[in-house]
């Protein structure tokens, strides 16, 4: 049994294990898989209003799972867990602009995505569905990377609440 | 209301005594006494302190607080205490994910923290925190200048002190990469300085500081003797930081330094005279265990020993993605032979990883279960897991002075 495991069963948060070993305690993550892209810095891309969900994203697992495939990068607690979706934040919080980026492949169209973990802010941490997958990540030498860093960044409040997968593009192929 | 207070806590305590003592600890059942004399009056008021110079086997456990960062502390434990409520010594606060650094020749300790106004809102604002050692008295505060300061999982080298402990280097990441110098006669800020794409402060000679960069090299600030900026110079890149990265933790011993990559490597770096330099590559992974995938890993993955020796966590089936995840192993190292001495096989699965002073170290490893597994290392055998001293997510400890 894995030192996630144990944890995890300590802190009573094994919804967001369900078919995953991965899990820490990490404030964000960054991963690369299947594919490379373009090294980007973080940038500041929150998203506004509502977001459709396609057959992609519908098929494609449970939000609330950290093995659903934005999360490839993910290291935190999940937003969709937490009164938010996957690309929403939770009530009362605020979306930080700055993050950093990972690409993701969608298994049922087959397409790798670029997603933009952006965190949640200025509410205290909200303790459920932990979920870390460190495909891709880097230490703090490369922020774009880097899941070990406070992304609250450019929100008003640096306080971390949740995590978010949000698409913004399809990956460049090198 | 007030008696009711009393009261409670008065239960709590009785409770308390119960609960925590050693295993034979029930209050005794004796037949009442009363030609004994009363007990006097006691004085109230009284505040214990701390010696001058902690014994060896006292350390400081950075208490991130994951999840609750308002409450990250810094607990000062003594790993060998074998009675438990005696184990803790003292405690500092230590907020949203704090750094700490601790002197040695002064007698005081450093933590970089912030705070809002109201809690989670209001106006932020980033303070270095002045501790007393013997008393953990709080003496000053620097407030910062704007939200800068590095807020990241603990790291050693997110603050520093000079060799002569005359500064202290402060990483700053807003995500622009910087770190100030603090005058530690004077206790002020005396510059800040840009450091471009590298980030965290590995002491270097006598007055330099040197950041790991994103393009796989290094850049050393050097600083004149008042402590602001002389010079910089860039290192030409040693790793690539995406085929074949390494950890930004080095294990540094008589100024060299020794980074271990994600599969094994170990790049050696002279941080002795006024800019680093870099000396070899070499390997921690036998052929052996390479067809395995043995891996270091971990959060605070590696300590040194005052014998010259480091220890590193380490795991099989290793790949992308797993080199944070720690270690049932630790392999211990003699980095002037470039040989590994020995293999561990730990009791639990490892996270992070310590060594208390002295000649006879015992090794600190942050459990699976997040409690501290206390090792010996010359065979590997446990002497004691640390549990309920406060403790949530103790994911890096320091040696205490």
């Amino acid at each position: 049994m894995s030192l996630f495991d144990r944890f995890f069963e300590k802190t009573a948060r094994r919804k967001a294990q369900t078919g995953s070993r991965r899990g820490f305690i990490k404030g964000l993550g960054a991963a690369l898989v299947g594919t490379s892209t373009i090294p980007l810095l973080p940038v500041a891309r929150a998203a506004d209003g509502a977001n459709p969900k396609l057959p992609q994203d519908i098929e494609a697992g449970d939000p609330a799972s950290c093995d659903y495939w934005r999360y490839c990068a993910v290291d935190g607690f999940l937003c969709e867990c937490c009164g938010g979706t996957y690309n929403s934040c939770p009530p009362g919080t605020e979306m930080s602009p700055i993050t950093w980026i990972g690409t993701c492949r969608n298994p049922v169209d087959g397409r790798n995505y670029v997603i933009s973990y952006n965190d949640c802010c200025g509410t205290t941490q909200c303790g459920s569905c932990l979920c870390q997958r460190d495909e891709g990540d880097r230490p703090l030498y490369r922020s774009d990377k880097s899941n070990d860093v406070n992304w609250c960044l450019g929100s008003s409040s640096s306080i971390y609440h949740c995590s978010t997968a949000i698409v913004v593009g399809l990956a460049f192929e090198e | 209301m007030k008696a009711l207070k009393l009261t409670v806590s008065v239960c709590v305590m009785v409770v308390s005594a119960a609960s925590f003592g050693s295993g034979d600890a029930k209050a005794p059942s004796v037949a009442p006494k009363p030609d004994l004399p009363p007990l006097p009056v006691e004085n109230t008021g009284y505040i214990e302190s701390l010696p001058k110079d902690y014994p060896e086997s006292w350390m400081f456990v950075d208490e991130a607080a994951f999840f609750s960062m308002f409450a990250g502390k810094v607990i000062l434990l003594d790993v060998e205490e074998k009675h438990p409520p005696k184990r803790i010594k003292a405690i500092a606060d230590k907020a949203l994910l704090g750094n700490f650094a601790e002197a040695k020749s002064r007698e005081e300790f450093y933590i970089m923290e912030s705070f809002h106004q109201r809690g989670s809102r209001g106006p932020r604002e980033d303070v270095l925190a002045f501790y007393n050692k013997t008393t953990f008295k709080h003496e000053k505060d620097i407030v910062w200048e704007g939200r800068t300061r590095l807020q990241a999982l603990p790291e050693r080298y997110a603050m520093a002190l000079s060799a002569d402990e005359k500064f202290l280097y402060v990483a700053n990441f807003s995500p622009a990469a910087s770190f100030s110098v603090v005058d530690l006669d004077k206790r002020e800020v005396v510059d800040t300085i840009g450091t471009p794409g590298c980030v965290l402060t590995y002491p270097t000679g006598q007055r330099s500081v040197t950041s790991i960069c994103s393009n796989g090299g290094l850049l050393t600030t050097v600083l004149d003797k008042n402590g602001k900026k002389k010079s910089q110079q860039r290192m030409a890149p040693f790793f690539n930081t995406d085929s074949s990265p390494i950890f930004e933790r080095p294990v540094i011993i008589d100024g060299m330094a020794y980074f271990p990559g994600f599969e094994g490597q170990m790049h050696s770096v002279d941080f002795r005279g006024e800019v680093a330099k870099y000396v070899e590559e070499w390997h921690l992974v036998k052929d052996a265990e390479r067809k395995h995938n043995w891996r270091p890993s971990g959060l605070a993955l590696n300590d040194k020993d005052d014998n010259g020796l480091f220890y590193i966590l380490a795991h099989k089936d290793g790949a992308e993605g797993t080199q944070t995840h720690g270690g049932s192993h630790v392999w211990v190292v003699d980095p002037k032979t470039k040989k590994r001495l020995k293999t561990l096989e730990l009791p639990n699965w490892g996270i992070s990883i310590a060594a208390t002073r002295g000649k006879n170290p015992k090794l600190v490893v942050t459990n699976g279960d997040l409690n501290l597994d206390i090792i010996d290392p010359k065979d590997g055998s446990l002497y004691q897991t640390i549990a309920d001293f406060g403790n949530m997510t103790p994911l890096l400890v320091h040696k205490a002075h």
